[in-house]
């Protein structure tokens, strides 16, 4: 029922990405995945938009897990530098690609499950 | 540089009623209409052969018309260097010619690409991981640099041959220079025609998948040949940091391609920079309700994300500083 009622679904994914990267879990991470489908597909505000709100869900849905990616990354040795700025544009740099492949891999499943969907047009 | 004028390789050429055809360029939009002499004339411009000794049936004040003609609409090319952007030049290096074998060639191949870049790369990773302890790791700079290079040439190859599998116009094949530092290479392949959304997507996605399937073989050689395991594991590593930095929504990036196809505009990034700096389009979106702003936001992101392409070149720029 709830997921019916619309928007506030939206917050299921990025509620389970905190939770399954505050407590490492594979599995909640997962579930996490799929999650973005099911939501998006049920909440009656995405309807025929599925590609727009799949987008934004990601973006913001993912942030925990990327987070967790680059502290991995970090103890890894791939971020540090001496030079800060230098940290600081390989983080933007990482924090991009991950962003990005993110996205489009959301998106191509999105478009294959959700064939037609409206464009929005400038009138 | 030509001796000659030579007629641009971009131009689409289509029969508008009897005697008339239409001529547009693929990169500018221009288009002018034309007739089949006036067309016969310009095919002959080949930047090597005087426009004034062309045998046609065109008078000489006829000849100097079109030739102006075709230079205000800038069909014309007087140089093998053309400019892009601002500090972005490309030099055609290969006007690739569809032929049926090539076609076939091509389908075959992006078909096989598609089934295997996946299981290549998961199967080089496991198979380099298990090698990893007999691994002798040297070579790395020659990695670096067969690893730049094939994956450069094998990106464009990929979409060269997706381009000819779904019928797409290729123009031409070449390399080009960003921003005054990035050298690069390119394909120029038209994919408006096709009316497929994922045939679209697979052209430009096949540079990437190129590079994935590279890496998975660098990967898999290098867990066969130990002794060679730096070479291979920096060959793999080159390559998936390429597909990776493609996938990226920088304007002109793969990834920014194939986004602008799942939404179903044109330039999805340049749309959104249009959008920041225009109130009333925002108005316009926002009027249409809650995915107006939903896709408002989009643009939002998407142009918060090209701060990416300064810090990619930031880091390009400071690790060779870095270095000394």
């Amino acid at each position: 029922m709830f997921l019916k009622k619309g928007i506030w679904s939206l917050l299921i994914p990025v509620a389970l990405s905190v939770i399954g990267v505050l407590l490492r879990s594979v599995p909640i991470i997962v579930i996490f995945f799929f999650s973005h489908f099911f939501v998006v597909g049920l909440a009656p505000a995405c309807k025929k938009h599925e590609s727009i709100w799949m987008f934004l869900l990601v973006f913001f849905s993912f942030i925990p897990v990327n987070v967790l990616i680059m502290i991995i990354m970090d103890k890894l040795g791939m971020l540090l530098h001496p030079m800060f700025i230098l940290s600081l544009c390989r983080c933007i740099f990482y924090y991009a690609m991950l962003f990005s492949v993110e996205e489009i891999v959301m998106g191509v499943i999105t478009r294959a499950i959700w064939k037609k969907q409206y464009k929005l047009r400038l009138k | 540089m030509y001796k000659y004028p030579r007629i641009s390789n971009t131009l689409k050429i289509k029969k508008y009623g009897e005697e008339e055809f239409l001529v547009s360029d693929f990169l500018s939009d221009e288009e002018v209409y034309m007739s089949h002499d006036a067309i016969d004339f310009a095919k002959k411009l080949d930047g090597h052969t005087n426009p004034f000794r062309i045998r046609c049936n065109l008078s000489m004040e006829e000849k100097e018309e079109l030739l102006e003609i075709l230079d205000e609409h800038e069909f014309l090319m007087y140089s093998k260097v053309t400019k892009g952007g601002p500090g972005t030049f490309y030099r055609a290096l290969w006007y690739p010619k569809s032929t049926i074998g090539l076609r076939i060639f091509s389908s075959v191949f992006n078909l096989l690409l598609m089934l295997s870049w996946l299981p290549m790369l998961i199967l080089g990773i496991s198979l380099f991981a298990k090698n990893i302890i007999r691994m002798e790791f040297n070579g790395f700079v020659f990695g670096f640099v067969i690893g730049l290079i094939l994956g450069t040439a094998l990106h464009e190859l990929g979409h060269l041959f997706a381009g000819f599998a779904y019928n797409a116009p290729v123009y031409e094949v070449g390399v080009m220079l960003m921003r005054f530092v990035i050298p690069g290479a390119y394909v120029m392949a038209d994919t408006d025609n096709i009316k497929n959304r994922n045939s679209r997507i697979q052209i430009d996605a096949a540079g990437i998948e190129m590079n994935l399937l590279l890496a998975g073989v660098s990967l898999l050689l290098g867990s066969h040949f130990v002794r060679f395991g730096g070479m291979f594991m920096m060959i793999a590593i080159m390559n998936i940091l390429f597909a990776t930095l493609n996938l990226t929504f920088i304007e002109g990036l793969d990834g920014s391609n194939i986004l602008s196809n799942l939404f179903g505009e044109e330039n999805i990034v340049r749309y959104a920079k249009s959008l920041m700096f225009n109130k009333n389009k925002r108005k316009k979106l926002t009027a249409q309700g809650i995915h107006g702003y939903a896709f408002v936001v989009i643009c939002y992101i998407l142009v918060l994300f090209q701060i990416a392409y300064p810090a990619i070149l930031a880091v390009n720029i400071l690790e060779v500083i870095a270095c000394f």
